[in-house]
């Protein structure tokens, strides 16, 4: 059963305690991707396609591999023939297949003794190209006749999601308004670069990497090679701000390949342009919307068509918008969403995937039908968005290894469903008491002063207030599940054992709070093992912010499972073989929960005590999830509503954010440290994307133009308030452990919405981001 | 990759000049090397000789020496920031320093090194060239000095020629009521320019302009002065120079601008924004000069 009571106060969960790694941060002493190494170690570089799309004709690496200290080269002929897929369809296919689908693509790989000697034979290498027509512009590679980037064509099945009835909503609707907004990729342009070593050791294949899937990348490395996952190691650093860009990525499974072959660990080690060019980037999106309202301000319509780009190795078919769900109040609601691959490098999932392009139409649309009816934003979405216990509208068709999710959950008997939350149903939480406080602290009711105006004007100086919400999911099942161990050691300390990624969201701190707290023991007697998959369970990683969540409730379900375990062989030796149920452990000491009962024994003496007992059938305790978790996606997501000031200089275009309050529910509260950072660090991401961010392509050949940080423009921290507030409201969920959810991507989708309606207000015209000086003033021109 | 090189630390200009001369091209002076290392690690450039000006003195100093401004091609980004109380001048250049890279690159990169990078999108070449600057330069055949605006030849070109150094920015005639303002559009705070226009003026005695610079950067592949603006302000008093002059000057600034259209910006807009940045600055410096700056 999926329920959690809070029987007690919680000791350490809620506490601000610092991220367990912050020494190792500050002192330079925690080791990446790029800055671990391995004994007997060698070197390897990735040879790139110089053109968007062609066939290998010969690739001669002779000259190459005659070069002193070249140890091996790797081809397309190398390579397995099986495909791999990333996780979220973010890769599928070869490692190598002898075709070039963008200028950066990877071609070959060659390992030295030395990084420089390995790039100076990459130019002795000869590729002889047959040059195919490339699709560089997302909307042709939809054509019948347009160039077809993969074997399996290059559209995506639809996906679609409908409600209620789209004649019957124009005909309940008073007003409709229509808009068409493409979006440029953002980069994920991660603080950071990655690198991967790869030993094959006769069957063993170890890889050391910054991954936020480390069991993901386990299952990938066994597909692209064919080899039992038993063989496969994977060993996931600590990576810098990831985002969604190192997940598994085929240039870890290029490092095998080559060290498959030379049988030697080889690092691969990536230039800060090949981190920005070759690896990953967010879809370009292109929404078509319209959307209708009545006289009384109830949403009647909403119909979407929205197109994305997979680039060349993606493949996926939709991007998880939950603003369908968020704005789940709309009486009729049409959304489709197809993919559609291009010649362009590859792109993924990146946080608030969908939320944050496909939401922000949404919410410019919504804010013109509320401009149209004369209701301020903030009544207007507490009318149409989604209120807890209220029908989510987005799963329903979502498939399911068994079907969809919908026959899946049907199909379950009441026994394998008790105590779940009620399917296809919001659980809890919802931007209104987001939106009700923050309107208050923001005295936004005071400050508004009518749609499309001003809150002050000082010459060229126009300032303009703006609310933006987002919503998005607690993680998603499809992928796989989640799994944690717990062990409990001799001296009453516990090892947990849980695959997830640490890209600075601080989950090793989270977790071992969460552990901690149900195991009743100090959290400095908790450690935590994220990334080695010979250790942990499978888990489905860091992704779709699945961690707090399902990863937190699956380390709490072991913590339970072993600290079950533990009262039941502790009501035998020291409680009189009482009900183990009537125990507890609270500060390392196990205790009767009768305050009357003085009886007690220390967690330490227990377990010593078990450990020499020759009787014993067991020396540790583990625990491991034994209950089932519900299916997230069917009632839990996470909200974000954010309130902002901007001044924006009418004659240059420059745009300034003064003011910033961000408001999060992610439920309880595990750490108000790690969770500020990631909203205000949402926060910032989403206001990159509204500001500055996107990438330029070229329009020949599809490389990118912006692939270093002088011209791909991201926020610095003085770009942003530095007072920028965050508050919490703490909608306990009723399956995440001790109430928390997930809080990763909602408060990047409500920022740039937030940012975009304060423009608007400021200067009476809607501005297509990113709102850069320029696009400011060419929509200031146009009006 | 790049490839390796030999390091050579001279203690005087002289020597500093000398090895220049003898390695001719295949050497390359080191200022700060903000720039030179990124465009080395690139394979921008490349050389076999780094010779490092850090250690030969007296090329760091920032002082008024007379009625000139004196600035040494080693001073840094940061002296610069940190000497703005020294003169109305160095106030202006102060906070053009500021809107420079982040506080721990202005550290490290150096005026010289800025200008002889000599990118068209330079922060430093509009307000000095605005205010008349002169570069000094040394060579194995002794020393010269020529305008700062003939200093630059094209985009990453300079007047420099073989085996000669820049040792010191000079700006003349300091003295008196004079203010100077740049004026910029950028992306975020950290970005290089993507537009920019900045104002020099000095008055007589009687309060009249007797001397005017307009300098716009990035719209041309050098800094372009724009003479008819300067020539409109000379002679007019602060009112006069406020009201309608600066307009005028605007549009003599788009006049003068060669933009092109590149992934910061368009051509129009680059153009546009001249006009807009030049009233600013000649509006920011009539505020000083009226004492409002």
């Amino acid at each position: 059963m999926g329920v959690h009571h809070m029987p007690k106060k919680l000791k350490v969960v809620g506490k601000d305690v610092p991220v367990l790694d912050a020494r190792e941060k500050v002192t330079g002493a925690l080791e990446y991707g790029v800055d671990y190494a391995v004994p007997k170690m060698v070197h390897g570089k990735i040879l790139r396609s110089t053109i968007p799309h062609g066939r290998i004709k010969s690739i001669d690496s002779s000259k190459a591999e005659a070069l002193p200290g070249v140890l091996g080269v790797v081809t397309h002929e190398d390579s397995p023939d099986l495909d791999w897929i990333g996780v979220w369809d973010n890769y599928r296919g070869k490692v190598l297949d002898g075709i070039a689908r963008f200028v950066g693509d990877e071609v070959a790989a060659v390992a030295a003794t030395t990084e420089k000697i390995a790039e100076q034979a990459l130019a002795l290498i000869e590729v002889e190209y047959e040059v195919l027509p490339a699709v560089l512009d997302v909307r042709k590679a939809l054509l019948d006749d347009a160039p077809q980037v993969r074997e399996e064509g290059n559209v995506r099945d639809e996906y679609r999601v409908v409600w209620g009835d789209g004649k019957t909503g124009e005909d309940e609707s008073d007003h409709i308004v229509e808009l068409e907004i493409q979006f440029k990729a953002q980069n994920y342009a991660g603080i950071g670069r990655n690198a991967c070593i790869c030993d094959w050791n006769g069957e063993k294949v170890t890889m050391w990497t910054s991954s936020q899937t480390p069991s993901e990348l386990q299952s990938g490395i066994h597909q692209a090679f064919g080899i039992p996952m038993s063989s496969v190691r994977v060993v996931a650093l600590p990576s810098g701000c990831s985002f969604g860009l190192w997940w598994s990525n085929n240039f870890m499974m290029l490092t095998a390949m080559l060290a498959k072959k030379i049988r030697k660990p080889v690092k691969i080690e990536l230039t800060s342009q090949e981190c920005m060019a070759a690896v990953k980037r967010r879809h370009i999106e292109i929404t078509t919307g319209r959307m209708g309202v009545s006289n009384d301000g109830q949403i009647t319509l909403a119909d979407f068509s929205h197109l994305m780009d997979n680039g060349a190795y993606g493949f996926k078919t939709d991007v998880y918008f939950f603003c369908c769900d968020l704005w789940g109040g709309a009486k009729n609601g049409d959304y489709r969403v197809r993919g559609v691959s291009t010649n362009l490098v590859t792109s993924g999932c990146m946080r608030a995937v969908g939320d944050i392009t496909m939401g922000l139409a949404v919410e410019r649309l919504a804010d013109m039908c509320a401009e149209k009816v004369n209701i301020d934003p903030v009544d207007f979405r507490m009318k149409n968005q989604i209120k807890s216990g209220q029908q989510l509208r987005m799963q329903e068709p979502r498939q399911h290894m068994k079907g969809t999710l919908t026959e899946y959950v049907d199909k379950l008997t009441d026994v394998q469903k008790e105590g779940w939350p009620e399917m296809f149903h919001l659980s809890s939480g919802s931007t209104h008491e987001l939106l009700r406080q923050g309107a208050e602290k923001f005295r936004f009711k005071e400050r508004w002063k009518g749609w499309g105006k001003p809150s002050s004007v000082n010459g060229s100086k126009h300032r303009g207030i703006g609310v933006g919400t987002g919503a998005h999911c607690c993680g998603v099942e499809f992928g796989g599940n989640t799994s944690s161990v717990v062990r409990v050691n001799h001296d009453g300390s516990v090892n947990v054992f849980s695959s997830c990624g640490r890209q600075g969201q601080g989950s090793e701190t989270t977790l071992s709070q969460v552990a901690a707290e149900e195991l009743g023991v100090s959290l400095d007697m908790v450690n935590i093992v994220t990334g080695d998959t010979d250790a942990m369970p499978w888990s489905s990683g860091s992704s779709a912010s699945t961690t707090m969540f399902r990863t937190g409730w699956a380390t709490r379900a072991a913590a339970k499972d072993a600290k079950k375990q533990i009262l039941r062989i502790a009501a035998i030796e020291y409680f009189d073989s009482d009900d183990p149920e009537t125990l507890d452990i609270q500060d390392g000491i196990i205790r009767s929960q009768n305050p009357e009962d003085n009886r007690n024994v220390s967690l330490e003496e227990m377990m010593n005590v078990l450990c020499s007992d020759s009787l014993a059938q067991t020396t540790v305790i583990t625990g491991r999830p034994d209950e089932v978790m519900p299916p997230t996606i069917a009632f839990a997501r996470q909200w974000a509503a954010q309130f902002t000031e901007v001044e924006v200089d009418v004659e240059t275009g420059e745009i300034r954010i003064l003011e910033f309050l961000a408001g999060q529910d992610s439920g309880t509260v595990v750490n108000p440290k790690v969770l500020k950072n990631q909203v205000i660090g949402g926060a910032i991401c989403g206001a990159g994307f509204a500001l500055y961010e996107g990438i330029e392509f070229d329009e020949n050949d599809g490389r990118v133009l912006n692939d270093g940080l002088l011209d791909y423009k991201l926020l610095r921290t003085g770009d942003f308030p530095s007072d920028a507030e965050v508050f919490f409201v703490e909608s306990p969920d009723p399956v995440g452990p001790f109430g928390a959810r997930g809080a990763g991507e909602s408060p990047a989708a409500a920022a740039a919405p937030a940012i975009c309606q304060a423009v608007y207000n400021a200067i009476g015209v809607w501005v297509d981001v990113p709102m850069t000086p320029e696009a400011v003033i060419r929509a200031l021109n146009e009006r | 990759m790049a490839n390796n090189f030999e390091y050579l630390r001279p203690t005087t200009m002289g020597e500093a000049v000398d090895m220049k001369s003898s390695h001719g091209a295949r050497a390359q002076f080191w200022a700060g090397g903000t720039d030179m290392m990124l465009q080395w690690k690139a394979g921008i450039t490349d050389f076999d000789y780094c010779i490092d000006l850090t250690y030969v003195p007296d090329l760091d100093q920032i002082a008024l020496d007379g009625d000139q401004l004196r600035i040494g091609a080693m001073a840094t980004l940061d002296d610069l920031d940190l000497q703005s109380g020294l003169h109305p001048l160095t106030e202006a250049l102060g906070e053009t320093a500021r809107m420079m890279c982040t506080k721990q690159t202005r550290t490290l990169a150096t005026i010289g090194g800025n200008l002889c990078n000599a990118s068209p999108s330079a922060d430093l070449s509009p307000p000095l060239a605005a205010m008349g600057a002169q570069a000094r330069i040394l060579g194995p055949d002794g020393e010269r000095t020529i305008p700062l605006t003939e200093f630059f030849t094209g985009v990453r070109k300079t007047a420099l020629a073989d085996g000669e150094m820049l040792t010191e920015i000079v700006v003349p005639d300091v003295g008196g009521d004079v203010a100077a303002s740049y004026n910029r559009v950028a992306r975020t705070v950290v970005d290089i320019a993507l537009v920019s226009s900045a104002a020099f003026i000095k008055l007589d005695s009687s309060g009249k302009i007797t001397k005017a610079g307009v300098a716009l950067g990035a719209v041309a592949p050098t800094v372009v002065r724009v003479n008819k603006a300067e020539d409109l302000l000379i002679g007019c008093s602060l009112k006069e120079a406020a009201n309608g002059v600066a307009n005028k000057a605007g549009e003599h600034a788009i006049a003068t601008a060669n933009a092109i259209t590149d992934i910061r910006a368009s051509k129009e807009y680059r153009t546009d924004m001249t006009s807009v940045l030049t009233q600013r600055a000649i509006g920011r410096c009539v505020a000083i000069l009226e004492g409002n700056g």
